[in-house]
């Protein structure tokens, strides 16, 4: 037999193309000072419903909250093995919930500035192809 | 030379007195404590002794370090996370946050308990050793409880659903797939590297800390549920790798053992579960390029031997264009035929080399055609493999 397989190519993962989708935020943890004036809003937040509501509605984060000195921080942890954190310090209840949903709404990959013309990434092959000078003459008139 | 075992703690079998018989009045102890607190920092104490009191003196101080609090709360907290992990209780499990949230992420139905996914965190490396009765003067001899839960069996039959599921679907798929390929495809599937992708992909962690550290930063035993179980926690992480290297096993593989006794449990709720399972995460969930496999060593000539078996007509390469023949990037198209049909083609910098393409082109539409999902279109038989 002459045919040969060639070993170390492995597939390659693309989640949510089947309905198994893993959502990328695994963890939030929630770091707050129990004295600091910073986190006044971050303690009006914690005292409230919002936190027991978000924890019902995504499941699958597991949520943490952390008691230190310092300014109040949120850090989204991610499959991706990246986390996110982000100072909330002075900020009220209402805008920490902004910051929560954009840590729940993120991949964790690093920001990048996509080019204009970069816009689609696939794993697939072009559906028309790429053209070629020498088959150029071969497509089939209307 | 003597060793007394002073408590019977296995992994805290440090306390040793060495008492040279030759000389009694001038005593030499070596007190080993590789720790009393911090389990990592290993010190040795070295004391000179010149009479009998200070033996005494050690002995006493021994005798309150075993009595000590920490040390009975250390044992108690061993003790609890030892029958945490043979039992698995429900209750306990539910209360593990990476636990609960790992399930939730993964979907799994309800009766797939927490304590089972547990299970399926746990590999038997894992095992960490009881605690011997106080009587037992052997130093060294620790026994492992044979009764933890843990993922070894449910691996083995994972494994098997899985290469069937795989097999199953790649020759469904590409039913002309000549073995190696077939093989080299199974592995770009399933082997150990891309199932541990996959669980890391997850969000499942490793136990990285030791029981100790655990202990002193109070952590609650149900933490330790929701992580990859896979050495023996007593250890430096390092030792505990190196340990479990040594047997060949790895991270990798235990990350592997996790999906498979995934697969396994689920099974045994229902195994059209397993099976969309398998397709979500592994089959249809990722993406193989079969061409890329393929290696050919004389395409023109194997294919030459396919047509006669096949009895088409002998193929034969024409050239279709040319570019700069006469230039430093000259580009040939060469295509193959079998009397009047086309059957592949190819380009290339040479002749040679664009009739090599062409071939090998027209033997990858053979080997990669896929059947249609028409029912009334007759099943692939593969007439096997072509002899050159």
């Amino acid at each position: 037999m002459v045919v040969k397989g060639i070993t170390g190519r492995y597939s390659i993962a693309r989640n949510g193309v089947t309905d198994s989708f893993i959502f990328p935020c695994k963890k939030i943890s929630i770091q707050y000072c129990n004295w600091g004036g910073s986190s006044q809003g971050i303690r009006n937040f914690l005292v409230s419903e919002r936190l027991n509501d978000l924890a019902k509605r995504y499941k699958h984060i597991e949520f943490e909250i952390v008691k230190k000195s310092g300014h109040p921080v949120i850090t989204g942890w991610y499959t991706n093995g990246r986390n996110k954190p982000i100072c909330v310090r002075n900020l009220e209840p209402n805008e920490i919930d902004k910051k929560l949903k954009l840590l729940i709404d993120s991949s964790g990959d690093i920001l990048r500035r996509w080019t204009k013309n970069d816009n689609i990434r696939s794993l697939n092959k072009s559906v028309r192809g790429i053209w070629s000078p020498f088959h150029a003459h071969d497509t089939p008139k209307v | 030379m003597r060793l007394v075992r002073i408590f019977p703690l296995p992994h805290l079998q440090l306390l040793r007195i060495t008492i040279p018989r030759s000389n009694v009045n001038s005593y030499k102890k070596l007190l080993l404590i590789q720790n009393k607190i911090s389990h990592y920092s290993t010190e040795t104490i070295d004391t000179n002794f010149t009479n009998s009191k200070d033996i005494d003196s050690i002995n006493s101080s021994v005798k309150e370090f075993s009595k000590s609090s920490q040390l009975l709360e250390y044992k108690n907290y061993y003790q609890n996370l030892q029958q945490t992990l043979r039992d698995m209780p429900e209750d306990v499990c539910n209360q593990s946050s990476a636990l609960v949230t790992l399930h939730s992420r993964l979907n799994l139905p309800k009766e797939f308990s927490t304590s089972l996914l547990s299970r399926c965190l746990t590999c038997r490396s894992s095992n960490i050793p009881s605690i011997l009765p106080s009587t037992d003067t052997k130093l060294n001899e620790t026994y492992y409880s044979k009764q933890q839960r843990d993922n070894y069996g449910l691996n083995i039959f994972g494994k098997n659903l899985l290469t069937f599921e795989t097999v199953k679907y790649l020759l469904q798929k590409y039913p002309r797939l000549p073995t190696p390929v077939l093989n080299v495809a199974i592995n770009a599937y399933i082997s150990d590297e891309v199932l541990a992708s996959i669980v890391k992909s997850w969000g499942v962690e490793t136990e990285n800390l030791s029981i100790m550290e655990r202990f002193l930063r109070n952590e609650p035993v149900n933490v330790t549920l929701g992580k990859l179980r896979y050495f023996n926690n007593l250890k430096k992480v390092s030792d505990g790798i190196e340990s479990i290297s040594k047997l060949n096993f790895s991270e990798t593989a235990a990350y592997a053992l996790v999906i498979r006794s995934i697969i396994a449990t689920l099974w045994t709720f229902d195994p059209k579960l397993s099976t969309k399972f398998i397709n979500g995460h592994i089959l249809h969930g990722r993406k193989l390029d079969i061409t890329r496999l393929f290696e050919f060593e004389q395409p023109t000539r194997e294919l030459a031997r396919l047509c006669e078996r096949e009895k088409l007509e002998r193929p034969v390469s024409r050239l279709l264009a040319e570019s700069g023949r006469l230039s430093r990037s000259p580009v040939f198209i060469v295509g193959v035929f079998s009397g009047e049909e086309k059957i592949g083609e190819g380009f290339g910098a040479s002749l040679k080399e664009a009739k090599a393409k062409a071939a090998s082109d027209a033997l990858m539409k053979w080997y990669c055609y896929q059947p249609t999902n028409d029912p009334s279109q007759s099943v692939v038989i593969d007439p096997g493999t072509i002899i050159v």
